[in-house]
């Protein structure tokens, strides 16, 4: 157990410890994580209550100053931060999950599978997305954040099975495939074990378009008033900010605050995403196909 | 034993609708590889070597014929469990070493993983005591400062090693090995020979290797077949076939290999007419460029003649007995004879 724990500290040395990046983007990350788990704490107000003057510019009071409603916005950002956060991360990783799965499988498998998956694909691309989510959200009854994330989930994963398809399809074309062919492994173990460490860069860069996707796509719901309607979050922050013409007044602090948090956020993804790129190519000879 | 009986394996290539084509990567071959014994097959690039590798490996399905190994057919081998236990019988060396192995697993978890794929029920620390002892057979020592490198941080005969190494993890009675020095410097390649030849005393290993390099051939085989455009066109023990070639292109073949200590010139003419692996026509495939062809050789498909031994795709054997002379030599090549 020991040597584990040993092993597993090597890892985390190796990888994060002394990677500039990594350390970055996952304090990043961490920050707005123990933002959001201590929500309640930081927050000096409730995010609803509409107790204080409208439009009062940043005060020692009032941090980021009040939006038109007399509600206080630095309150109403630490309360997004859950929403923005659970709802980028859990759809992110469910698209992933989709997105991986389908591309690995129609670039190993090829033929007949292929097909199918890729024509399905076709049809669903041909469709206007965020049309769709509206007809989807529709059908569901009443928009909370788990249907949230599965409205998400269920339609941004096609780009990403393209493009880790053809990946795939190049890598099987590899010796090593074959040699492990050779040896007995599986399909799927073929696919998770000895392809999918290989596409890396690929899937990578695709995750992290996929959780700063989802964190915008939930904002545009929001914008379009079909997001959770009780829920606080950066997206819905600004779809308001905008409804109440924040832009004519000047309040700039009503916008700046959430479009820059989701920046940074969207920042830290990318950062760990580009460390993981590093390692990738510390194993290679420090060399990236992409 | 491995015995190769009318193999063939067709590819199909894209066309038109109802116009089939095929390419004939491997037509018509039939050996016997004996238990502990080498066979070499060499051949000129395309001719199906590595077709005929892979479908010894299962990596492809036969078209035609039969491969029986230890008796038993290799077509029979058909659920996952039966292939399993064929992948635990035969294994292969692959040409490149830098491809073949996966860039992101460490030395340690590629063979780990080749053993416990094989043979469940062992503790982390006896595969690991493995692995140490199969990279002490391929001779990378000490073992442990291999064993957390990645492929990228070898050389090439290194890396042909792990991938030997990999190959035995599984513990095979066959080895397939497809130009294993081809890739390699030549000294360094001596080196994985010399590695293969002694595993294969130490171990007992039945092997299938390939080259296009005829004195690897004479070093690590016993027996050789000699490929031509899918055919299998001379096959017998090695002393026999280079010390007295019977067909044509077994002595182009010969003719054509520069010795080092001559620095005569090789004067061989042979028109390089490429044999078309899609024609449905019935010919001899090296009739395009043999001195010696007749008519019958563009209109008749040769079968394989035993003499002694032996055995050789030719129209000029019909007929022969043991006594046999070469009836071709190298001379026929030759510009003014031709």
């Amino acid at each position: 157990m020991k040597k584990r724990n040993s092993e597993a500290y090597a890892m985390i040395q190796k990888y994060i410890l002394r990677n500039t990046k990594a350390k970055i983007g996952i304090g990043i990350l961490l920050f707005f994580t123990l933002v959001a788990v201590f929500a309640p704490l930081i927050a000096p107000y409730e995010p609803n209550s509409i107790e204080f003057i409208p439009w009062e510019p940043p005060s020692a009071k009032h941090l980021l100053g009040v939006n038109s409603y007399g509600q206080d916005i630095f309150s109403q950002t630490i309360y997004g931060t859950r929403i923005t956060m659970t709802v980028g991360i859990l759809a992110g990783l469910l698209t992933s999950l989709v997105g991986i799965f389908v591309g690995l499988l129609a670039g190993y498998k090829g033929g007949i599978v292929s097909e199918i998956l890729m024509r399905f694909v076709d049809v669903l691309l041909v469709i206007p997305t965020l049309a769709l989510m509206i007809v989807i959200a529709s059908l569901l009854d009443g928009m909370s954040v788990w249907n949230t994330v599965v409205v998400i989930g269920a339609l941004s994963w096609l780009f990403m099975a393209r493009s880790i398809r053809s990946q795939t399809l190049s890598e099987s074309k590899r010796d090593y495939v074959d040699a492990a062919k050779a040896l007995g492994m599986g399909d799927f173990e073929i696919m998770i074990r000895e392809i999918l460490p290989n596409i890396l860069p690929v899937v990578t860069a695709n995750m992290v378009m996929v959780i700063t996707t989802s964190m915008l796509t939930e904002a545009s719901l929001s914008f379009l008033g079909i997001g959770a309607p009780d829920a606080i979050s950066w997206g819905r922050m600004l779809s308001v900010a905008f409804d109440n013409a924040a832009m004519i007044y000047n309040a700039w602090w009503w916008m700046i605050p959430p479009g820059l948090c989701i920046g940074t956020l969207g920042y830290s993804f990318m950062l760990i995403g580009n460390s993981f790129l590093d390692i990738y190519a510390g194993d290679r000879g420090g060399s990236v196909k992409l | 034993m491995i015995e190769f009986k009318h193999v063939k394996k067709f590819f199909q290539l894209p066309g038109k609708m109802f116009e089939k084509k095929y390419l004939k990567a491997v037509n018509d071959v039939s050996f016997v590889i004996e238990q502990g014994t080498t066979l070499a097959v060499v051949g000129e690039s395309g001719c199906g070597k590595t077709t005929l590798a892979k479908l010894l490996m299962g990596l492809y399905d036969l078209t035609e014929g039969e491969v029986l190994i230890d008796g038993a057919n290799l077509s029979s081998y058909k659920t996952v469990q039966d292939k399993k236990k064929l992948r635990s019988k035969i294994q292969m060396i692959f040409q490149d070493p830098f491809g073949s192995l996966n860039p992101a697993h460490t030395i340690k978890s590629m063979i780990g993983r080749s053993i416990t794929l094989h043979k469940s029920g062992l503790s982390p620390s006896q595969v690991t005591e493995k692995v140490i002892e199969l990279l002490e057979l391929v001779g990378l020592t000490p073992a442990k400062d291999f064993m957390e490198k990645h492929p990228s941080q070898l050389s090439g005969g290194q890396r042909q090693r792990i991938v030997i190494a990999r190959a035995l993890a599984v513990d095979p009675s066959i080895i397939v090995a497809d130009e294993p020095t081809s890739m390699l410097d030549v000294s360094i390649g001596i080196d994985i020979m010399n590695l293969l030849l002694e595993l294969k005393e130490k171990k007992g290993l039945t092997m299938l290797y390939i080259t296009h390099n005829l004195a690897s051939a004479r070093y690590m085989a016993d027996h050789i077949a000699v490929m031509y455009a899918g055919n299998c066109v001379e096959y017998g023990t090695i002393d026999d076939i280079i010390g007295e070639p019977y067909h044509p292109y077994t002595v182009l073949l010969l003719g054509s290999t520069p010795e080092p200590f001559r620095k005569e010139r090789v004067d061989i003419y042979a028109p390089e007419e490429l044999p078309d692996l899609t024609s449905t026509k019935e010919c001899c495939m090296f009739a395009g460029r043999c001195p010696r062809a007749m008519e019958k050789c563009m209109n008749q498909q040769p079968d394989n003649i035993h003499i002694a031994g032996r055995q050789v795709k030719c129209f000029l054997y019909e007929g022969a007995d043991k006594e046999v002379k070469s009836l071709c030599n190298i001379s026929m090549y030759r510009r003014e004879n031709i």
